[in-house]
């Protein structure tokens, strides 16, 4: 017997307006598969060991990095609602220079899921 | 004579025993040396200089041996401390029962399992401040200069690489890890860890990391990301073996991810942090 591990349900909130999102979930194939989603409803997922990348596309673009830069209205895991252990660690984002140059921003915010994780996560830079 | 580098290059320090002493004595001297030299010169100051790569040594229990020196002996002649922690069983974590296997972290192979923060009670994780005085590097950030995962032995199908593949890239990022290496691109020296195999056909965790890459690829200019303000709500799963089940309730396993690009979109990566199919009952 060999079973694949089974994926967790899970339904993410956003609490900001999008234009637009999608779910790609990736395997070991030479394609990963994409679908779209609807931004103004809780997004069903179910989470697997191949990992999924949920988008989400601003309404414009005009919208895209207009805030950016701000200090944001909270440290990560400053507002949980109803999590049961929350153990997020760590602060503000933190600057990264030297790592082979790239000027990377990443974030030690490693907010541990639990059965609601609620709250602001400070993202990170992709610089590749 | 200067070396000639270019802007992305870093420097590692020797591993094996140099300048007439063995290993660890020459290692750690050569470390200091190269540091120093490099450091004073203006045309190198800038490179990153990668510490000597740890295997376990200062890793949980803090008690493990440590050959490198103790209490951030080390952190004051490099940039970055360096480790390879490939996946593996964690022999210090408590045994418990969990998804079929009776051992979880001791009997399964998963990217966290040496590097969780919080593993369980009375352990501690890579980065922990109650291993500091066992650690060379103290608190200096730490790179992996190799890392992967070998399929064709020990049963591991290529599958099973390509799932972990790139939950190593991700787990290590997401622990904080500034610069990962996967070992290797293509089998060499009767090893299979390569994304291609010895006759360079490629294995599904080069099609794996060739998807995260472009999905993710948002070369440019160095730019300060946005917050998100989101609920992930996770209910429990259950899986049915015949006359066997398991209840996967252990969420903290869910790991996520943030990110964004430099058109302001977000890019928020889930996986489930547990063992493959592998580990299964067979």
């Amino acid at each position: 017997m060999s079973l694949a591990p089974p994926a967790i349900p899970a339904v993410l909130t956003l609490h900001r307006a999008f234009g637009s999102a999608s779910v790609t979930t990736v395997d070991e194939s030479s394609l990963s598969t994409s679908r779209a989603v609807d931004v103004h409803a809780p997004i069903a997922l179910a989470v697997s060991e191949r990992f999924q990348i949920v988008e989400l596309v601003p309404a414009s673009s005009g919208d895209a990095g207009a805030d950016a830069g701000h200090d944001g209205d909270a440290g990560p895991g400053s507002a949980d609602a109803g999590g049961t252990s929350d153990a997020t660690t760590g602060g503000s984002a933190s600057p990264v220079d030297g790592a082979g140059g790239c000027g990377c921003v990443f974030t030690r915010s490693e907010r541990r899921a639990v059965n609601v994780v609620r709250g602001v996560q400070e993202s990170s830079a992709i610089n590749q | 004579m200067r070396p000639q580098l270019g802007p992305t290059c870093d420097l590692r320090g020797a591993r094996e025993g140099v300048q007439g002493q063995g290993y660890p004595a020459g290692s750690v001297a050569f470390q200091k040396d190269l540091y120093a030299a490099l450091k004073a010169d203006a045309a190198t100051r800038d490179l990153p200089v990668y510490g000597i790569a740890l295997g376990l040594g200062g890793q949980p229990p803090c008690s493990n041996a440590n050959p490198l020196g103790n209490a951030g002996e080390l952190a004051a002649s490099v940039d970055f401390g360096n480790f390879h922690p490939y996946p593996s069983g964690n022999p210090w974590h408590p045994d418990f029962a969990y998804d079929f296997v009776p051992a979880y972290y001791h009997q399964t192979v998963f990217p966290s399992a040496l590097l969780d923060p919080n593993p369980g009670p009375g352990l501690t994780g890579f980065d922990d401040v109650t291993c500091i005085g066992r650690k060379p590097y103290g608190t200096r950030p730490m790179v992996a200069t190799e890392t992967g995962v070998q399929p064709t032995s020990a049963g591991i199908p290529e599958s099973h690489q390509g799932a972990l593949i790139p939950r190593i890239v991700l787990e290590n990022f997401r622990l904080g890890i500034a610069r990962s290496l996967l070992y290797e691109l293509a089998d060499s020296g009767g090893e299979t860890f390569g994304l291609l195999r010895g006759d360079a056909t490629p294995r599904p965790a080069y099609h794996a990391m060739t998807a995260l890459l472009s999905k993710l690829a948002d070369p440019g200019p160095t730019f300060v990301p946005d917050s998100l303000d989101y609920d992930l709500a996770l209910s429990p799963a259950t899986v049915d073996a015949g006359d066997a089940s398991a209840k996967l309730d252990r969420l903290e396993y869910v790991h996520h991810l943030l990110l964004q690009k430099r058109s302001g979109a977000f890019e928020l990566v889930l996986w489930h942090e547990i063992a493959t199919d592998a580990t299964y009952p067979t």
